[in-house]
């Protein structure tokens, strides 16, 4: 086999439509759970005063804010699209519309001085399960046009690649925050110290701005090794991230360390990314089509069409 | 057809996805960064902050919440509309009434009869380990007095 076929294989591995299409559920169920929560939130953006504009990304051409109705309005409509992309409903136009809306909306919240980093995984999933085939199952679309259920599941390369490059982007910031490490601060990032100041920094940034801070971290200033220890750990998890594109084994392992990592953050200094700390980011690393077999949602799962689950099961990483 | 369809999309994403590191400087926006967070060398526990103050009768302060100080539920974003508004024009004077306006119909604050905007200096490590939280040194830009309207009894003859 030449190296462009072995490539080929890998990258496109024929995996079922059922993982994708759970993962399309998955992420856009959280899309709608996320949206609903942060309503509030997105809606005061609205009101927010037009001198603090610091425009990013897609909007860095405009002058000023969106005007407040159209800015309700997309984030009404992001809202209704999620759910749409979440039940696969009309997808080839939901899809595409709600990573494109969503973009905006969540662009037009990080652009207010400060970026804040915690929904950047979230939009390139959303972006990518937009561009693959997500709703051939588990879908209103493929419930109302497909004649043939087990056919349109089968296993193929089409529902493969989207699932990699899923787990590729979801791997790449741990990567980049790794190299970033190493650049800005050189293997002196290890002692600990410079990651006990952050704690520190954060926790009274947090309490002098009038915020609820870390409970714990007061607790571990006087621990050096601690920080030394944790350290290490986050530069492992960031620097081995690839590893996982190549080494089916190495997912499980790697999926709760970083998802810990998330929660100790979390623990230490009161900054919550929602789309880890629920580990959906971390949902396109397994086989994402036995969450159907669980008792809980065996019913759902198969209102929802999905028969082939354990049949495939198999096939997985 | 789909080889080349998956091939085009899978590069594109992740291409930009790596290309705000690789530019000089590196680049942090959103959705593309190069995660800068917690990367610069800090081997100074010292912190120098800018924030509202509410002020009590007995000249007790505490900081006010993101709500109050900047009209903003998250933390990061109302530091930097602090820090600009002490720092550029029209100056820290009409930031302050509108946070003393913010604090003036809040009842949870009923206590606070001023607002003040500084830029205080911690020594962060010593304050989460020893409790020494009263800063090193505190700018006062700006102090501005919470009018609240009168209550019907008071105004009552």
């Amino acid at each position: 086999m030449s190296w462009a076929a072995r490539l080929d294989n890998w990258w496109r591995p024929s995996w079922p439509a059922e993982r994708l299409a759970t993962l399309r559920i998955v992420v856009g169920f959280y899309g709608v759970l996320w949206l609903v929560a942060r309503l509030p939130h997105l809606l005061s953006y609205a009101r927010d005063d037009a001198a603090r504009w610091a425009p990013v990304g897609v909007l860095s051409a405009l002058e000023g804010p969106l005007a407040p109705d159209l800015y309700r309005l997309l984030v009404g409509l992001t809202l209704g699209l999620a759910a749409a992309f979440a039940a696969g409903w009309r997808f080839r136009v939901t899809g595409p519309l709600f990573a494109g809306v969503l973009l905006v909306v969540l662009t037009h919240t990080n652009s207010w001085g400060k970026i804040l980093h915690t929904e950047n995984v979230w939009w390139v999933h959303v972006a990518v399960l937009a561009a693959g085939r997500s709703a051939d199952a588990l879908s209103l679309d493929s419930r109302r046009a497909r004649p043939n259920p087990e056919g349109a599941t089968a296993p193929a390369p089409r529902y493969g690649w989207p699932v990699m490059l899923m787990m590729a982007a979801g791997t790449l910031p741990y990567l980049l925050a790794g190299i970033a490490k190493l650049r800005n601060s050189g293997l002196a990032f290890v002692s600990g110290e410079t990651l006990r100041n952050y704690v520190a920094f954060g926790n009274v940034r947090k309490l002098e701005l009038g915020s609820p801070a870390s409970a714990m971290a007061p607790e571990l200033m006087d621990a050096p090794g601690f920080f030394m220890g944790l350290a290490v750990l986050s530069l492992v998890l960031e620097l081995t991230a690839p590893l996982v594109l190549v080494w089916p084994r190495a997912r499980r392992p790697w999926v709760l360390g970083v998802g810990g990592f998330h929660w100790g953050v979390l623990a230490l200094m009161a900054i919550g990314f929602p789309y880890q700390l629920s580990f959906v980011a971390f949902a396109c690393y397994l086989p994402a089509e036995r969450l159907w077999a669980w008792r809980g949602l065996r019913r759902l799962g198969r209102r929802l069409g999905a028969t082939a689950s354990q049949a495939h099961a198999s096939l997985g990483p | 057809m789909e080889r080349s369809y998956a091939a085009l999309v899978s590069l594109a994403l992740l291409g930009a996805m790596v290309s705000p590191a690789l530019r000089d400087p590196p680049v942090d926006s959103f959705p593309l960064s190069d995660y800068p967070m917690f990367s610069l060398g800090r081997p100074s526990p010292l912190l120098d902050v800018t924030h509202a103050l509410g002020v009590g009768a007995d000249g007790e302060r505490r900081a006010l919440p993101p709500l109050l100080s900047a009209a903003n539920r998250e933390v990061l974003q109302s530091m930097v509309t602090l820090h600009r508004a002490v720092q550029g024009a029209p100056g820290a004077a009409p930031h302050c009434a509108e946070v003393a306006e913010r604090v003036a119909a809040d009842p949870a604050f009923a206590d606070v009869v001023a607002v003040e905007l500084a830029t205080s200096r911690f020594d962060t490590v010593r304050y989460l380990a020893r409790g020494e939280t009263a800063p090193l040194g505190r700018r006062i830009h700006h102090r501005c007095a919470v009018r609240r309207p009168a209550s019907a009894g008071e105004a009552a003859p």
